[in-house]
């Protein structure tokens, strides 16, 4: 287990180094960079080298990429270039709301997926089973922006319910505002609970037609007794594995669901910061959403190895 | 990466506008302000999220709303007018190299010291030094400028400035505390305190109820950081602000049809202005002639009415329309396609090339507009597109191409040609290059006598519309949206001023 750890770790930071270099390097080949933005209208050779030389930009991006990654290491995610703002404070705000955007959609999804799978998995091969499993398949081939816009179209447009957009009122929270975030979570849990769904009604309808199950219902055992004693324990591990591979989705999706809504997280801040050139700003985003998503991958792995083989 | 992000924000545009003009269905009619309490006034603006309130430096919009609440100005370009604020009197001396200001009586901030000549001084030192501001006042002589007693400010320039109110100060005269260096503390003289800034979560300003001009009719502004239009819109039409500064044509469109909301414009004062600008440093456009010729091929009123959609006016190759020294004497340039035919064919020309760069929603589209008005008689338009981001890190390139589609903020006639017309401006994207010009120019810098002021002003009017160097085709207002009980809020340089805006009752 302790080795297991250890190689999860290892994969882990070297993931981490190749995708965060790689993002590097894209960034400082964008045209333009934080000192072309800055002087916009005013810049010539002679200003823009001096602006470069001011923040750091003309040197190697080796070196810079070496210096960001040690900083980062030290918990020093640098400044906003144009406004020497730490990063770190002004992504506080963006990414608390990302995640728990996340993690209220994670929720959902769970008890959407978790639901639909088990009524179709149980009831394999039946109508119902076949109605839940279309309904799925086009909840997922339906792109997240559709959904976000059907949304908004009947519980802001047809019954004004909920607002259309997430707009925060100045100076205040998301938890003293909870209806900004319904529908950017329903959008998200849809999809990831409609992915769910079909996954985890492969392994219910698997564990279902499995001989214990069948012998603990001829013995007389009541459905919901036989689902929840004898069903779960026998998918759980799986399951896991399956809730941990769907964070990622639920990181990368909420970037472009906060778009549909303008709901301020770390999507529109990385938006934001790629539009101005900001390198550090940009490397901080991506790397938070990178080490999430890579720490669910990794934790759903080192979940398969460990439970029953089957 | 261009094409795909501007798709993806077409996709984004398209699903707001949809959600927009839904959610205007919904709610018939706007909020009301409760009536006996607090007056609340809630504003939407572009905002960033590494926003700081130090205007000095390059921010958004929102915190420069603020700013504009929170500190005076020396002088402000309102309309068609400069107006006066902090500075009671400005006086030059015989040449326009030293000018003398007085401020009013009984000012003070919001800590409650008194305004004094030592802070106007600082203050302007400080502008001068600014990364934004420092274009603007290159001839400001910061050693030898002085305060002559507590309201009285001597400004002393390194040469004589005839313009220095209309291109100096009314373009940027903040009026800071002496010693201040980090402006988010707040602290300034206006109708409006700083309660609490966050380029996060939104700015609170409430107000000064010792005004010197008098108690604001609004208790509470909050501004809310919205980086997208079209969400400005939404948020408006949702209820969720009574007022959204900066909307795009399409949801300008929505909001005028929904009622309880409606758009407030800027007028052309408050503008952008559109032009396309020609090479006169190489072929074909050294030919006065077939700068002629496109001029009189141009169909501006598609251009006005296909790109802003009505929302806007044609423009007469003159710059600083609905702005002070604007000349009405020259009659609106009219299509004459076939005269336009018969100088490309006769010359030859059969393909142009232009620059295109998006820094403002439009620009594109204007030139493809063009494009298709040149392809039918025979001219085949190259658009080069340039990613907006880096434009302007290679100015040469701007100064070999042919053509270059550009906007500029609508600026008095004076402050636009010093900065993109006279010769050796590095602005100046079509090379124009004519003597006489610059000598008026010249004149109207330095000379203070009226007669002379207005002769030169005439003919350096006259050589631009003579010139024709650039083809400056429209003017797209800016759009603001609000709710209707909202009283029209004044603007300057597209930046709304609240003081004077009440709730109709």
């Amino acid at each position: 287990m302790v080795l297991l750890l250890a190689r999860s770790i290892g994969r882990f930071t070297l993931l981490m180094v190749t995708i965060t270099f790689v993002v590097f390097i894209a960034v400082t080949l964008l045209p333009g960079d934080a000192a072309s933005q800055q002087l916009g209208l005013r810049q010539d050779e002679e200003r823009l080298a001096l602006l470069r030389m001011e923040l750091r930009l003309d040197r190697h991006p080796l070196t810079r990429y070496a210096d960001w990654a040690w900083g980062v290491l030290c918990g020093d995610f640098g400044n906003v270039l144009q406004t020497g703002l730490p990063v770190t404070q002004v992504m506080a705000g963006p990414l608390s709301r990302t995640l728990l955007l996340a993690a209220l959609a994670l929720i959902a999804a769970l008890l959407i997926g978790t639901t639909v799978g088990i009524a179709a998995g149980v009831n394999s091969g039946s109508r119902l089973d076949r109605g839940l499993m279309t309904g799925a398949m086009l909840t997922i081939s339906t792109p997240e922006f559709i959904i976000g816009t059907l949304l908004v179209l009947v519980f802001a447009g047809w019954l004004g319910w909920l607002p259309a957009v997430s707009v925060l009122p100045a100076g205040s929270s998301l938890l003293q505002q909870p209806q900004l975030l319904v529908l950017p979570v329903c959008a998200l849990a849809l999809v990831a609970g409609a992915v769910l769904a079909r996954q985890f009604r492969a392994l219910v309808a698997n564990e279902y037609a499995r001989p214990h199950i069948e012998a603990a219902r001829l013995a007389g055992i009541p459905e919901h007794r036989v689902i929840t004693r004898h069903l779960f324990p026998g998918i759980a591990a799986p399951a896991a594995q399956l809730i941990a591979g769907t964070t990622p989705y639920l990181l990368g999706g909420a970037v472009v669901v906060e778009r549909v809504f303008g709901f301020p997280g770390l999507g529109s801040l990385l938006v934001q910061a790629v539009n101005t050139r900001e390198p550090f700003l940009t490397m901080a985003a991506t790397t938070v959403i990178l080490a999430l998503s890579l720490i669910a991958f990794l934790s759903a792995d080192l979940l398969a190895k460990k439970g029953p083989k089957r | 990466m261009p094409s795909l992000s501007r798709r993806f924000l077409a996709l984004t545009g398209l699903t707001l506008t949809a959600a927009l003009a839904l959610s205007a269905c919904a709610q018939a009619s706007a909020p009301d302000p409760e009536p006996g309490g607090e007056r609340v006034l809630r504003v939407a603006a572009l905002g960033g999220s590494s926003d700081t309130l130090n205007i000095d430096q390059l921010v958004s919009e929102l915190p420069q709303v603020a700013a504009m609440q929170i500190w005076d100005s020396l002088v402000l370009l309102r309309g068609d007018q400069f107006e006066q604020v902090l500075a009671e009197s400005i006086t030059p001396n015989e040449d326009g190299s030293e000018w003398t200001i007085t401020l009013p009586d009984g000012v003070s901030f919001h800590d409650g010291s008194p305004l004094t000549a030592a802070d106007v001084l600082y203050s302007l030192g400080w502008i001068a030094a600014s990364d934004r501001f420092a274009a603007l006042y290159s001839d400001y002589d910061a050693a030898a400028s002085r305060v002559l007693d507590e309201r009285t400010v001597l400004v002393v320039l390194k040469r004589p400035r005839a313009d220095f109110v209309e291109t100096s100060l009314a373009l940027g005269s903040y009026v800071i505390k002496e010693g201040m260096t980090d402006l988010n503390e707040g602290n300034g003289t206006g109708a409006y305190r700083l309660e609490s800034f966050s380029a996060d979560s939104g700015t609170v300003l409430v107000a000064n109820e010792s005004y010197w001009r008098g108690e604001p009719k609004i208790d509470r502004i909050e501004l809310v950081p919205i980086a997208d239009p079209a969400t400005r819109a939404t948020a408006l039409t949702g209820g969720q602000v009574d007022f959204a500064l900066g909307l795009n044509s399409t949801a300008a469109e929505t909001i005028d049809s929904t009622a309880g909301y409606e758009v407030q414009r800027g007028g052309t004062a408050n503008s952008s202005q559109f032009e396309f600008s020609m090479n006169t440093r190489i072929a074909p456009f050294d030919d006065p002639e077939v700068r002629e010729a496109l001029r009189s091929l141009l169909d501006r009123d598609q251009l006005v009415n296909i790109v802003f959609r009505g929302d806007g006016a044609i423009g007469n190759d003159l710059p600083g329309l609905g702005l002070p020294d604007y000349p009405t004497r020259f009659a609106q340039v009219e299509p004459d396609v076939a005269a336009a035919r018969q100088v490309f064919e006769s010359k030859g020309i059969t393909e142009i090339g232009i620059l295109v760069a998006e820094t403002i929603p439009g620009i594109t589209d204007a030139t493809e507009l063009l494009q298709q008005q040149l392809s039918e008689i025979g001219v085949t338009l190259k658009l080069e597109e340039v990613d907006p981001a880096t434009l302007y890190s290679d100015i040469p390139k701007i100064q070999q191409a042919q053509m270059f589609a550009t906007y500029v903020h609508n600026r008095p006639f004076l402050s636009h040609a010093v900065t993109f017309m006279i010769a050796d401006s590095p602005y100046n994207w079509s090379g124009w290059a004519d003597p006489e010009f610059n000598e008026a120019i010249t004149t109207l810098q330095t000379v203070t006598d009226s007669a002379e002021r207005q002769e030169a002003l005439a003919l350096a009017q006259d050589r631009v519309w003579s010139g024709t160097a650039s083809l400056i085709w429209g003017f797209q207002e800016q759009l603001n949206g609000a709710i209707d009980a909202l009283e029209t809020v004044p603007m300057t340089q597209s930046l709304p001023l609240f003081w004077e805006v009440g709730y109709e009752s």
